[in-house]
């Protein structure tokens, strides 16, 4: 460094120049790492959010009919749902997902399996009766009685989608379609109700409580309250119901599962990833607990193994999984986000942006 | 070779002082209260209870290294702020001392020359950074790595990115001594250049609420100088969670912190050769 120690004023250029490199590296390396653009965390639907308590409060109606006393607005689907001591109760919906990004995907998928032809498909099918699935149907719920179906029926033709089935009128707003079985014999009743819901039960009985809970003329039971109507797919399944859908022979988890738990509540979101809490309940806190760190294991081994086999985006998707214990019950929480999704479902046609049109 | 002797007499003369021991101490203390007061619980690898000085924790059961992310988030961003606002007091009188009256003379009447005096100092405190920052990482994740059996080096990665932004701070902080032979400028210097490096992180939010003007003007030129250390941090606590960082981004943000500390480092060399002692 002799020569700068004769000319000092080097240096200075030399500092000047290091300046401008650094704004210039600045300017050139600002992009996508520039603040506010990192990507938000999955949205997991832990409670009810104002949006969903605004739809919940649009969707209940009072009984029709001579209002009986203390009289509350109710939402039909869920009064369809609340058989007394009902198991199960499983809210899809339908066109919230079919809105969602993920639904568009699907859709995406759907309008390439018609294939270059463009050729009929399914819904084409039931469009021709006057309901179009993507646009007309609201939510579809499963429950103990059957399936419910929700959304705009005024156009459907009751005729052709109930082929040989004589209307019964039954209560203020409702009709009961008799459907033969195969054999000739009785089948499941459809009980319509009001242009806007439609429930498929296994006989007369069952499709007239239906009608009857709706109108206010059998009380409800509690099966899914207003308030744990949050997500795009939301449910509850308990007791017995549970136990038939856990066998034992479904893994190393399945008998500590029916010994602990007694009840599980669910909420699904896919406003732009896919979201999943679920707490599960029962009543001996020891077990639950031991059953929650047996979950949290078998989730951190199934990680590991995906890992150790170099299947990353399986090991990603099991980084978001977690289980977050309780006194009375404990939570499961996964999440798959949108890119993956994206990825996943790539060869079926062009995804849609994130925004999914929502 | 002179510059390291020059930086290690820094480092020397660091040892004995009460700060550094301080620091040390209590990042011992720390670890060492980590060593007994923390029980982990791991079923298969998952974290599945966690007990802190004998109170249990609700923390989410998930696979360990998953669990310990937010750990070494915390810790990294401790590290990048709390090393810079340590190392602002504690490094602010290294340069003042050297060019106090009675010691600069002696300095100079050695064989070595001016800039490697203060390239010598601008290494000390950097080796001091260095070594204060990987000392609690590697204990923190060597702890952690034997009561959980998930081993990482990221927060070793994310304390070298503190380093960094603490050694664009304190070439600043040794520029400003060299102008102006005073302690607490030197440490308010720092301060500056700290609090304009969150802004320079921050400048299109910042740039998008300003009007048009001289102000605006001038604001956007500094943050264009001042190497974005708010971003810096954040990328550092992303690196400790081994999240996916992507490596141009951080070479570009290591480059601006790099140029800017060579930058000042050459300023106030050009200060130092015209002084006369």
């Amino acid at each position: 460094m002799p020569g700068l120690r004769r000319r000092p004023g080097l240096w200075l250029l030399a500092a000047l120049f290091l300046f401008g490199i650094g704004a210039l590296v600045a300017a050139r390396g600002c992009g996508a790492s520039e603040e506010g653009v990192r990507r938000p965390a999955p949205a997991l639907p832990r409670h009810l959010r104002p949006a969903e308590a605004r739809r919940m409060e649009q969707r209940q109606v009072l009984p029709p009919g001579p209002m009986p006393e203390r009289a509350r607005p109710r939402d039909p689907v869920l009064s369809a749902l609340a058989v007394p001591d009902a198991g199960t109760a499983v809210v899809f919906e339908a066109n919230a997902l079919r809105n969602s990004p993920l639904g568009q995907l699907l859709i995406a998928c759907l309008d390439a399996s018609r294939g270059p032809d463009g050729g009929a498909s399914a819904l084409d099918s039931i469009r021709e009766l006057g309901v179009d699935p993507l646009e007309d149907v609201d939510r579809v719920a499963i429950g103990d009685d059957g399936v419910v179906v929700s959304g705009n029926f005024s156009r459907a033709r009751w005729d052709q989608l109930f082929a040989g089935a004589i209307p019964t009128a039954y209560g203020t707003r409702g009709q009961l379609f008799a459907l033969p079985s195969a054999d000739g014999g009785s089948g499941p009743v459809v009980a319509a109700w009001s242009g806007q819901l439609l429930a498929v039960t296994p006989g007369e009985a069952a499709a007239r409580a239906t009608l009857d809970r709706i109108e206010g003329r059998l009380p409800a039971g509690q099966v899914l309250r207003d308030d744990q109507a949050y997500g795009d797919v939301y449910g509850v399944v308990k007791g017995e119901r549970l136990a038939a859908l856990v066998g034992p022979g479904d893994g190393p988890l399945a008998g500590p599962v029916l010994d602990a738990a007694k009840s599980v509540e669910f909420h699904l979101d896919a406003t732009r990833d896919v979201g999943l809490v679920a707490s599960v309940s029962g009543d001996d806190p020891e077990r639950l607990t031991d059953l929650g760190k047996a979950l949290g294991g078998a989730l951190s081994a199934a990680r590991a193994r995906a890992a150790a086999a170099g299947r990353t985006d399986e090991a990603q998707l099991l980084e978001f999984a977690r289980v977050v214990p309780g006194r009375e019950s404990f939570g499961l929480e996964m999440a798959v986000p949108y890119e993956v999704l994206q990825a996943r479902l790539a060869h079926c046609g062009r995804p849609p942006g994130p925004d999914g049109g929502r | 070779m002179r510059t390291w002797h020059v930086a290690a007499d820094l480092v020397r003369e660091a040892a004995a002082r009460r700060w550094f021991l301080g620091l040390a101490l209590a990042l011992t203390l720390l670890l060492l209260g980590l060593v007994g007061g923390l029980r982990l619980e791991v079923v298969d690898g998952a974290l599945a209870a966690t007990r802190l000085f004998g109170r249990s924790l609700f923390t989410p059961i998930r696979p360990a290294d998953v669990a310990l992310r937010p750990v070494f988030v915390a810790a990294s961003y401790l590290t990048f702020y709390g090393g810079m606002a340590f190392g602002l007091l504690a490094c602010s009188d290294f340069a003042p001392a050297l060019l106090s009256p009675g010691r600069i003379e002696q300095l100079l009447a050695l064989p070595v020359r001016r800039w490697e005096l203060l390239a010598g100092t601008f290494l000390g405190v950097l080796v001091l950074g260095v070594a204060g920052a990987l000392y609690g990482a590697v204990g923190l994740v060597v702890i952690l790595g034997f009561k959980t059996g998930a081993w990482t080096w990221h927060p070793l990665l994310a304390a070298l990115l503190a380093s960094v932004g603490f050694a664009t701070v304190y070439a600043g902080m040794l520029a400003a001594a060299v102008f102006v032979r005073s302690a607490p400028l030197s440490a308010a210097v720092g301060g500056l250049l700290l609090l304009s490096g969150i802004l320079a992180g921050n400048r299109r939010v910042l740039l998008a609420t300003m009007s048009e003007g001289a102000g605006r003007w001038l604001f956007a030129g500094w943050t264009r100088i001042m190497p974005p250390l708010s971003r810096l941090a954040d990328t550092a606590a992303d690196v400790a969670a081994g999240a996916a960082v992507v490596p141009a981004e951080l070479g570009t943000l290591v480059s601006e912190c790099v140029l800017f500390s060579a930058g000042a480092l050459a300023l106030a060399v050009w200060r130092f050769e015209q002084r006369d002692f």
